[in-house]
């Protein structure tokens, strides 16, 4: 009698388990499935154009082949200038709330302020920036003011993870340090950071994927003109110089917005083309976050 | 040594104290949880005392106040005296960072540092500025590694990562890396409680060779016979209070407290 109730419930359990398992399979593979598809469907229509030799290092003039060199340059350079600034403030910023930090109601606030930033639209990013960076502070449309629009947009998630990375280090090694006669800073330079590097590099590269692919807060700050850009000119307060932060620049992303929203002849195939490329920097971003990731920690822990 | 002993200088006229010596050591936290109740205990050096008890009595709280280490916890406030070579450490001009290079610690966990063996061991005295050249560096690092007996496993591979090495092995080069700091007090929050019982001894040993060479120390541990094993002195804490302390001999074969009886008898734990 109570072996049958026994095996009742057990093949009821056994049931459920399937069911469960069934249906969590079928969310996950919907998943994958809308991921491959969105991928497969833009590098079917982009790839012919993307791998066309010309593509990557034709100007957006060209009368035979339009290509995007001057769009990936101003990516990459506006990435690497967003780095140059939103890398050090959010270091700082995470290891105060980390380390520094008293508990009290200013540091909530504080917290509570960089949570909220991160869930702000990036279109009000971009009309704040374009009001505060391009008009009162009177950079005009520019590189420096696009990447003060996504800095704005990167301290957040940046803070977020260095913070983590941070706080993932045992209290043991903190201890362990302090406890050899070590200042608060002198622990927190030489092992807390080490320790928490492999995923601060990580939270970066991917962070970098993110700003790489971002428009709307480009748009009105970094502007949405294709630049001139001359690369042998030395004057660097050339508006056709490619380092010249003070001059519009066009990313990838913006560039798609707008040859989509003002199509021209022939637009379409580089749009698409274009949106290849950006894919395929976005995966390579997380693909060398990993790869970077594991190679620190292998290279901190092993050697 | 020359430059590494201003602490102990200072008070090098007054030999007859202890070299540590706590009066009434009261610890809350919140401020309203009181912890650990007046402490008086004395540490002579090249002595091993034992802090035993159940878990939550205030051993390990303690032991904590003794380097000032419960300063980095927050809210947590010491009253009474820690007279360190007779000067009184539990004052808030206290500079922690020159007093924590003469009492060192050893926590429960091993704690390597992401670095190399040789790096783990030289990291705070260079930091500290008492190393100098290849030489001294070198030197350290293996007498150091002698007196924690780790000197003839790592020998051949001191660049390799500290995190290579097995559990007891590397709590014993945390212990090297807290002698390399030149300390004269060491406290053990339970130092092999994560370790496999041929550690455990290999750790006991390095323990007592330690105290032979003069320095005080201060073992928090959970394991009867470990105390009995290490230390010279025992002492028991009940609840936030230090009830019995004696010679270890004493303590466990004519305790006093019927407190103390039940729990050697394993009563409690």
């Amino acid at each position: 009698m109570a072996n049958r109730s026994l095996d009742a419930h057990v093949a009821r359990i056994d049931r459920q388990d399937k069911i469960a398992t069934g249906i969590l399979t079928v969310i996950v593979g919907l998943v994958i499935l809308l991921v491959v598809s969105i991928i497969a469907y833009i590098i079917v229509r982009g790839a012919g154009r993307a791998l066309t030799p010309g593509f990557l290092t034709n100007p957006y003039n060209d009368e035979v082949l339009p290509g995007i060199l001057y769009q990936l340059w101003d990516s990459f350079y506006l990435l690497l200038v967003t780095l140059v600034i939103s890398v050090p403030i959010s270091l700082g910023a995470a290891i105060f709330l980390v380390e520094y930090a008293p508990d009290n109601w200013v540091t909530s606030a504080a917290k509570t302020a960089i949570e909220t930033l991160s869930s702000l639209p990036s279109i009000v990013v971009g009309m704040f920036g374009s009001l505060f960076f391009v008009v009162t502070l009177g950079w005009g449309i520019s590189i420096i003011a696009g990447a003060c629009a996504l800095t704005m947009f990167n301290i957040p998630i940046l803070v977020r993870t260095i913070q983590q990375a941070l706080e993932d280090v045992p209290r043991s090694q903190r201890d362990a340090a302090l406890a050899m006669g070590l200042t608060r800073w002198e622990t927190t330079l030489n092992v807390l950071l080490p320790a928490a590097m492999p995923a601060i590099v990580t939270g970066i590269v991917l962070s970098a994927g993110r700003v790489f692919g971002e428009a709307a807060a480009l748009i009105f700050t970094a502007g949405s003109a294709p630049a001139r850009l001359n690369f042998a000119s030395v004057n660097f307060l050339s508006p056709t110089n490619p380092f010249n932060i003070f001059r519009p620049a066009c990313s990838l992303a913006v560039y798609i917005w707008r040859l989509t929203s003002e199509p021209t002849a022939g637009s379409t195939e580089i749009v698409w083309g274009t949106a290849t490329i950006l894919l395929a920097c976005v995966l390579l971003f997380n693909i060398l976050a990993r790869l970077l990731g594991k190679f620190l920690s292998r290279r901190l822990t092993a050697e | 040594m020359t430059d590494t002993t201003t602490i102990q200088d200072q008070a090098a006229g007054e030999k007859n104290l202890p070299l540590l010596r706590t009066k009434d050591v009261t610890v809350t936290y919140d401020l309203t949880h009181e912890a650990l109740h007046k402490t008086s205990l004395d540490f002579e050096g090249g002595q091993v005392t034992a802090l035993i008890g159940p878990s939550g009595c205030g051993k390990s709280t303690f032991l904590r106040c003794l380097n000032l280490m419960n300063r980095e916890i927050p809210r947590c406030s010491v009253g009474g005296q820690i007279l360190y070579h007779g000067r009184d450490i539990n004052t808030p001009k206290e500079n922690l960072f020159e007093l924590r290079k003469s009492i060192g610690m050893v926590f429960q966990q091993p704690t390597p540092f992401r670095k190399s063996i040789r790096e783990n061991i030289l990291f705070a005295p260079k930091k500290h500025g008492r190393v100098r050249t290849k030489a001294e560096e070198d030197e350290l690092v293996e007498t150091s590694l002698r007196q924690a007996a780790l000197w003839d496993e790592v020998k051949d591979k001191l660049r390799q990562s500290a995190h290579a090495l097995s559990g007891g092995q590397q709590q014993r080069l945390c212990i090297a890396r807290t002698l390399a700091m030149k300390p004269d007090v060491v406290l053990f929050d339970e130092p092999c409680s994560a370790l496999d019982p041929i550690s455990t001894f290999a750790i006991e040993e390095t323990i007592r060779d330690i105290a032979a060479s003069g320095i005080c120390e201060i073992i928090v541990t959970h394991n009867m016979e470990q105390a009995t094993r290490v230390s010279d002195r025992t002492a028991f804490f009940y609840v936030g209070d230090m009830i019995e302390t004696g010679t270890t001999q004493q303590i466990f074969s004519d305790p006093h407290d019927q407190r103390l009886v039940d729990y050697l008898t394993g009563r409690f734990g």
